[in-house]
Order: structure tokens, then sequence, then C-alpha cells
């Protein structure tokens, strides 16, 4: 699955991309390796620590490319056009574009207060301290953030019924088409044979 | 749609940013041994209801392990997203029961409200865990889970239950908010069931590994004897209602500075700011 996955990336030109994703799992290996190699009592072995790591990136890794290849705000237009609900569609949309915003802000706040004396290296109390300085302005500022882009949506009727038309339509093409067909049968194909036991667990 | 429905569709992305903020930037800057991943999803679930709670913490799961580019991805977190939705969703009940609302610490009426209630947590939480201590066909019943060895854990009850107690005392004696006693009691059982859901997920598809503090606790509970299963178990037990206090209050502090007049726009509104002005 692994490989496959990959082979898909190399021909899409990201590789380099799906091997950062890859690396984002050293730690979970590294630390999955330690325990159950050194740990006495317990420990499943090297076996264990390795199929549970390709279990992880089996299921980590086409999702990833997913979205290393398409983009976000395109697969949601898609989406939209193909009837699923606006509603669902923002709601995505909203917290991709939201995820840096909120990150800055974070940033912002903890520059802030550090600015003003804000111990973030001493002892865990004095860190546990900060922690109620840090979280409640970034908490209020999104809530702000709530109320202004409500009322925009509402100024903009986004509650008003009836369906949206959309101005851009994505290219499908014959090849694509059959495409997605093969992947869904051969997905089929896959849980049949596994649920018939041809293949191992 | 009513206002309050687009109000509701507009808090959830943001709620789930900010659990993928805190969770990284502020939880770094911290370098505190919790997670503080489900600040939004607790305040979406409390403001707007079970439902959107439910999907504000799955969906901030599934993002944070799959959409974000890499610097930010965190590949473990997929599978959390059940014990996320179920966070998002309990929020959404203790919203709906009262128990974030801004009460005044000088109206006796509100002290007796919180004593007892957090008197019958206590006792529902000493039930739950002396049933899984000493009966283990009990417990297996239950939940599932083989319980043979459980002395370290017993351990980490008491450190959950004296911070527990530490916390609730400093909220009434320094603090007099017994309001603050049910949000902190409303995150204690959220913890509990939290660590329930997500032992499993933890044993089953990572092999007790994903690559945060907690695999030290985790092992230590096996070398003292558990199984897989008990051991990850033991370390959610111990981590998730300490986080999940921790969360709730922040949130309820959160809500008591907010203005009235934000709070009361939202779904659960009534529930939060209550009748007489404070």
């Amino acid at each position: 699955m692994a490989l496959l996955t990959a082979l898909s990336a190399l021909r899409a030109g990201r590789i380099q991309r799906l091997a950062v994703a890859a690396l984002a799992l050293t730690p979970v290996a590294a630390s999955s390796l330690l325990i159950n190699l050194l740990l006495p009592a317990g420990g499943g072995g090297l076996a264990t620590a390795v199929a549970a790591l390709l279990r992880l990136i089996g299921a980590t890794l086409p999702l990833t490319l997913l979205f290393a290849t398409t983009d976000a705000a395109d697969l949601l237009n898609d989406l939209e056009a193909r009837g699923v609900g606006r509603r669902a569609v923002f709601v995505l949309g909203a917290a991709l574009a939201a995820v840096p915003r909120a990150q800055a802000r974070a940033v912002d706040v903890i520059e802030a207060q550090r600015a003003r004396g804000l111990d973030t290296e001493g002892s865990w109390r004095r860190r546990l301290r900060g922690l109620v300085p840090l979280v409640t302005p970034v908490v209020i500022g999104s809530l702000a953030e709530v109320e202004d882009r409500t009322l925009a949506l509402e100024v903009r009727a986004f509650g008003a019924p009836g369906r949206r038309t959309l101005l851009r339509r994505l290219p499908d093409s014959r090849l694509q088409r059959a495409a997605r067909w093969t992947m869904g049968l051969l997905l089929a194909l896959g849980l049949a044979a596994r649920a018939a036991g041809v293949t191992g667990p | 749609m009513p206002r309050s429905a687009t109000r509701t569709l507009v808090l959830m992305p943001v709620a789930i940013a900010l659990n993928i903020a805190l969770g990284s930037t502020v939880q770094q800057a911290l370098k505190l041994p919790i997670y503080l991943d489900s600040v939004g999803t607790i305040l979406t679930g409390v403001l707007a209801g079970p439902i959107a709670g439910l999907v504000t913490g799955g969906l901030t799961n599934v993002i944070w392990a799959y959409v974000l580019p890499p610097p930010l991805q965190a590949p473990t977190a997929g599978p959390f997203a059940v014990t996320a939705a179920v966070i998002g969703l309990l929020a959404g009940l203790w919203g709906w029961l009262g128990l974030f609302r801004a009460r005044r610490a000088t109206e006796t009426t509100s002290l007796f409200v919180a004593v007892p209630a957090a008197a019958l947590v206590a006792l529902v939480i000493a039930y739950t865990f002396s049933r899984a201590y000493t009966s283990p066909q009990g417990f297996n019943s239950v939940t599932g889970f083989n319980v043979n060895a459980f002395r370290l854990s017993e351990l980490a009850f008491v450190v959950v239950i004296v911070v527990f107690i530490l916390l609730a005392a400093w909220l009434l004696v320094v603090r007099r908010d017994a309001g603050a006693v049910l949000a902190l009691a409303a995150g204690l059982l959220t913890g509990l069931v939290a660590a329930l859901v997500s032992a499993p997920i933890s044993a089953f598809v990572f092999g007790g590994v994903t690559g945060f503090g907690g695999d030290v606790i985790v092992a230590a509970f096996r070398a003292a004897g558990s199984n897989l299963y008990q051991a990850t178990l033991q370390q959610g037990l111990l981590s998730d209602p300490l986080d999940k206090m921790i969360t709730s209050l922040l949130v309820f502090f959160v809500l008591a500075a907010m203005p009235r007049r934000l709070l009361a726009r939202f779904p659960n509104g009534d529930r939060l700011v209550g009748g007489a002005p404070a």
C-alpha cells in the first residue's frame, strides 16, 4: 500500500511532500522501536514495531497524497457541484483557511506575553501559570472573529435558501473517471478477498 | 436559516483551528504534559450543542492528521477522531445541563448546588474505579478489558482525585467560584469517558505507541505487569482526566470573561448566562 502510494506520488511529482509526511512519523517510529525492543516486559519485538508502523503508514500516506496533489479549494468546489451541502463545504473550507490564522494569533499572543515577562521556560509550575494568559486571549480573539464573520456571511445571504451558481467548473476527463471506477472496483475486490480469507490478516 | 445556525457554522471552523493552534503552537511553547487540543471542541459543544461539538471534534482530528501540510501534520491524530467527537458530544450535554453557567460566588444557593454536585461526581467516580479495580468480571463485562494488575493505576487514580480536590478547593476557597467547580467536575467526567474510548484505539491501531510523552507511561504500566490494553487504559485514565479538567476550567474562565450579549447569541446561550444579570 505504502509502495503504491509512493509510486503515484512519484508520478505526480510530489514525492518530496510525501517524504516529509513520512518523516513526521519518525518520532512515533523511534518511540515504537525503543519501547518494543528495549522493554523487557510486554515488548513485542521488532516484528510488532514494524507491523504497527506499516499499518500507520498505510493509513496515513494515501490521504496525505490526496491533499498533496489536490487543491483543497478545488476539491470542495467539486463536492459542492456534486451536491454535498453548502454548509458542510463551508465548514471544511473555512477550517482549512482558519488554521494559519489561528496559528498566527497564537504566535502573536505568545510573543506579546513573553515581552511582558511571561515565563515559558522555567519550572513546570511557572509554565502552568502561563496557561491562562496564553489561552484566554487566543480563544477570545477567535470568538470575536466568529462574530465578525457571522455578520459578514449574513449580509451576503449565506443563510438564504436555494441553490448557488458555481463560477468555476472543473474538467473531468474520461480517463480520470475510468481510473476512479477501477480503484473502487479494486477496493471492493480487496475487501472481498480479505473477507474470503484469501490474503493474510 | 436562523441567525444562530449561521453562527454555529462559523464557530465550528474557528474552533477547529483553535484546537490545532492551541494543541500545537501553545502546547509547544509551554511544554506542559497535557494535550490542550480540545479547548475549541469543548467550547463549541458548550456554546452550540452536542452535534456541533461532535462534528468539531471529529473534523479537528481528521484535518490535523490528513489535510494539513507536514510541519503541522499529526498523523497519529486520525483514529482518535472518535475520542474527540465523543468529547464534543459530552461537552454539548454539559452545556445543555448548564454546568458551564457563570454563577456568582456570593449566591449561597450556587454553593448549595455545587457542593453536592461535586460530592456526587466524586462518588460516581469512586464507584467506577473501585469496580474497575476490585471486580475484574464486572469491569470486563462493561468495558471489554481484562483486568488483572491495577496496582499502579490505583496510584494514578489517587493523583487524579487529589488534583480534582485541590483544584475544587482552590476554586471554592480562593476564587469563591461555585460554578467553576461544576465545570471542573464536567471535565473530570469527560476525561474518564475519553480515556475509555481512546484506550482501544491506542492499543489496537498503534500498539500503545503514539509518539507522545504518554508512551513512557504506557511502557511503565506494561513493565509493571499489565497487558497492552490495560496499560493504554491506565495511561488514559491518568492523563485524560487531568487534561480535560484543565481544558474545562479554561473554557469556563473564557466564557465567564466574555460579554453576556455575545454568549446569548449562541444556541445554548440561555443556559450559559442564567436569569439574573451578573
